[in-house]
């Protein structure tokens, strides 16, 4: 008689194993992907799927594949499944990976710079796939700077915790360039303006005119040889027997220029920023 | 006495909870640049309410209340999860306990920061009002955040595998 029994007991289990309620699922699986998940059992039950974004529930047949849509596992994260049936309550969990890069969060600092500063441009590049998930495994991020008046400077680098950052010297020539972040196929680009950087020599000349004397500048450059941009103040400052005058200027397409009144013999000086330019002697009109 | 304890508690009202508390921050390692301390107490203190108006906007199913300190994917996401509890009748509560944050990027910009957070939660799980599912768990987010005008908000908070 125990021998009987015994012999019944894996037949049992077995019929118990195929009867219940129970619900296979991956370890891992890939954000948008479509999962026919195996389940056991007979009769309904339902079935709840939180995800980090997204909650799915609904009634299942026992023993039929249950299919979750790639919008169900479109979140990456962890996610819990819970089977809820006549003669179980079972919850297991899985992960879901992002997928491959479909877009690129670049964010390029600053959207003006001084010529020749060094690390003077920096880019953050964060890259999402195409279901806004942060792409956090190590990932190559290209880096290029381009523009007419440069050499294109391409710099690669492997981005960590979803992020890849790159300091770029700002070219020595101005004007508009492009700095792009490129990822698995995907490009972001940002446009950075170079600009002139502050004046770094003056020189001035200065003629008499009417009851006074007209002060100009040679065009004002930078110590890279670019003009600095217009609306740059350049300060003269006119000396004569009546005592001191002062007088700012914008400089327009490179160059400043004021009219001052003087007498009798005048001493004309400029300055801008740092830059002091020469002085100048003259005569103005008696 | 009753009537001296009465008075008491409506001149001075009973404080809140520090919203701090269970969130420590480590900025040992991140870079490029140093995360002033002024910032770390402001990343503290929001990112403790971003998880507290998460679990407001859960239970009352009212996403607005995520507006506050949720910003970008993350808001959206989260967004999604308050409104689907109305369709499915299903109720998600995250019950947590405490977060270490680890600093792991700040650039030179200042303009955003990107932190590991090593939570111990409990996830709750009501369907039709019946608990279904308690399970208390360690769990690791990649966390960004980026400035508004007086808060940091959280833009990503997405669940990573434990290292």
């Amino acid at each position: 008689m125990k021998r009987s029994i015994a012999a019944f007991i894996p037949g049992l289990l077995l019929a118990i194993s195929v009867f219940a309620a129970d619900v296979s699922v991956p370890r891992q699986t890939i954000a948008g992907s479509k999962l026919s998940l195996k389940t056991s059992g007979t009769g309904d039950a339902t079935i709840v799927v939180i995800g980090p974004g997204h909650i799915v529930s609904k009634r299942i047949a026992l023993g039929k594949p249950l299919e979750l849509t790639a919008d169900d596992i479109a979140d990456a994260g962890r996610y819990i499944l819970i089977l809820l049936s006549s003669d179980a309550e079972i919850d297991k969990s899985f992960v879901v990976m992002p997928a491959k890069p479909a877009h690129v969060s670049f964010v390029a600092h600053p959207s003006r710079v001084p010529v020749a500063i060094k690390n003077g441009i920096s880019g953050t590049a964060y890259a999402f796939d195409a279901y806004d998930n942060l792409v956090s495994e190590s990932l190559p991020v290209d880096f290029k700077l381009s523009g007419n008046r440069m050499p294109t400077l391409e710099r690669e680098v492997v981005s960590k915790n979803g992020v890849a950052a790159v300091s770029i010297d700002s070219p020595q020539r101005e004007g508009p360039v492009t700095f792009q972040a490129a990822t698995g196929g995907v490009i972001a680009t940002r446009i950075v303006r170079v600009v002139a950087d502050e004046p770094c020599t003056l020189r001035i000349h200065a003629e008499p005119v009417g009851k006074g004397i007209r002060a100009q500048t040679e065009p004002v450059k930078d110590c890279s040889g670019n003009l600095v941009p217009d609306g740059t103040l350049v300060t003269f400052t006119a000396w004569d027997s009546q005592g001191r005058s002062t007088v700012d200027a914008s400089v327009k397409k490179g160059i400043a220029q004021v009219n001052l009144p003087a007498k009798g013999e005048v001493t004309v000086s400029a300055a801008s920023g740092v830059a002091l330019g020469n002085t100048v002697r003259l005569q103005a009109n008696p | 006495m009753l009537f001296l304890s009465l008075v008491l508690l409506v001149v001075f009202p009973l404080r809140a909870s520090t919203p701090t508390a269970g969130v420590e921050l480590s900025v040992v390692g991140a870079g490029p640049r140093q995360v002033e301390p002024t910032l770390q107490q402001s990343i503290t203190r929001d990112y403790a309410k971003a998880w507290q108006t998460f679990s407001v906007a859960l239970q009352s199913g009212d996403s607005a209340a995520l507006d506050q300190y949720w910003a970008g994917v993350a808001h959206d996401k989260f967004q999604r999860l308050v409104e689907d509890q109305k369709s499915t009748s299903v109720q998600v509560r995250y019950v947590d306990k405490s977060h270490q944050l680890q600093a792991v990027f700040y650039p030179a910009d200042g303009a955003a920061l990107v932190l590991y957070d090593t939570a111990q939660l409990e996830v709750q799980v009501f369907n039709s009002g019946k608990l279904i599912h308690s399970k208390g768990l360690t769990q690791r987010y990649v966390v960004l955040m980026t400035p508004a005008q007086d808060r940091w908000l959280v833009r990503v908070l997405q669940s990573v595998p434990l290292p």
